[in-house]
């Protein structure tokens, strides 16, 4: 195999500024709905983030985050998402254009979430309860491509142990439903890098668009979905120094519409970049698409 | 579009998952019951009930109908462990047929 251009990697690795935020794969949000004692609920969905920025660097992912959740008991749920990703980079050097890519397993979060208070009234209920979990270094930090090993921000995962907390608020009743979750994690450091902590506060709002009255048994229902998510990046740093050109802040709305059964849920929905304010050369991040079932076991 | 447009074919199909019991044995109020995804969880650990012979969730009702089996009988308290289990409420318990019920020091 040819020996990839030293200068090249140098200057790709300047250039890239930094991967405005790795590709963790969390559901657009999270939700308080109660899960039975022994009951499985196994989703998978397909998303298509994206960054591009100055010099035509742009990131394509194609994540499949598969997520797993098990009602431990009526209170408490465990959840599990295990992400595949397939990533790509283009940028313009002064060699040319450079194409990067790597496909595989990325970090898997796991947590639990348990309920503190609950109401519940006919054809309602509200929910909250706190969260805790841990990012596990399951994607590698050491993947390469035909141009040899990539550089550390396009790898697929951290090398760390990223632990996060937050809760999460769910109102729900026949015709709407408002969950409010807000997560905090804290990113490790892993052979002297570290990702800037996150901080993301998710809203998301449906109502049903049909049936237009129940009825009696149980219908399906068609909802119409908006989901807003800001979220705050810190930078980066490689040993003392803080990468300037990394981090800022996003915030995404998420038009949608879900299609919920008793057994099965199917959704889609846009995420699209409403405000960013990244730092530096950061990349900006790019409308997504999401595609996603919900299965009950 | 296409995706927009499978989905509200689906939602206008107006199929429904389950229909009225012609005769339960037994209707359980629900609270906390809002979505057909949720419905799922309580009718699987009513079904988990020893005897359950037909569960079916009437959502705009709250209600859960129960019916048993030919010679079996069920508690009222095994009747609101199960809603618990699944992370709702009992709010109203009716015994249709006094046959099933069982007494609490029995079980």
């Amino acid at each position: 195999m040819r020996r990839p251009d030293l200068t090249v990697v140098i200057v790709l690795a300047i250039l890239i500024g930094v991967f405005p935020f790795r590709v963790a794969a969390q559901i657009t949000t999270q939700t308080a709905l109660p899960v039975s004692t022994g009951q499985g609920i196994l989703r998978i969905q397909l998303k298509s983030p994206g960054a591009s920025g100055s010099n035509g660097r742009e990131v394509n992912n194609l994540v499949v985050p598969m997520v797993l959740i098990y009602g431990l008991n009526h209170r408490l749920a465990a959840f599990g998402v295990v992400p595949v990703v397939s990533r790509n980079f283009d940028m313009n050097t002064p060699a040319g254009k450079i194409e990067r890519d790597l496909s595989g397993l990325a970090d898997t979060r796991l947590w639990l979430r348990y309920t503190i208070y609950q109401h519940n009234g006919k054809g309602m209920l509200t929910r909250l309860a706190p969260l805790a979990g841990v990012e596990l270094p399951t994607g590698s930090t050491t993947g390469s491509d035909h141009m040899g090993r990539l550089p550390r921000l396009l790898q697929l995962g951290s090398g760390g142990w990223d632990p996060f907390v937050g809760f999460v608020f769910t109102h729900q009743r026949f015709a709407w439903q408002v969950d409010i979750s807000a997560v905090y994690q804290a990113n490790s450091e892993y052979k002297s890098f570290q990702f800037g902590d996150i901080s993301r506060l998710d809203i998301a709002s449906k109502i049903r668009l049909l049936p237009r009255t129940l009825g009696s048994g149980l219908p399906r229902f068609l909802y119409a979905n908006l989901e807003t998510n800001l979220i705050d990046l810190a930078r980066n740093r490689t040993g003392n120094q803080t990468d300037a050109d990394s981090g800022g802040f996003i915030w995404f709305v998420a038009p949608g519409l879900q299609l919920v059964s008793r057994r099965v849920v199917f959704e889609t929905a846009l995420q699209i970049p409403l405000v960013t304010d990244m730092n530096g050369t950061a990349l900006e991040p790019d409308t997504a698409f999401i595609l996603s079932t919900r299965v009950n076991f | 579009m296409a995706v927009v447009l499978l989905f509200v074919a689906v939602g206008t199909s107006n199929a429904q998952d389950d229909k009225r019991l012609e005769k339960p044995d037994i209707e359980v109020e629900v609270g906390g019951l809002a979505c057909p995804f949720c419905a799922y969880g309580i009718e699987k650990r009513f079904r988990k009930i020893e005897g359950a012979e037909s569960v079916t969730v009437l959502l705009e009702e709250g209600l859960v109908q129960v019916k048993m089996k030919k010679g079996t009988r069920v508690t009222e308290a095994r009747l609101r462990k199960a809603v618990k289990e699944a992370g709702f409420e009992t709010r109203g318990l009716r015994f249709l047929n006094e046959d099933v019920k069982a007494d609490d020091a029995s079980s």
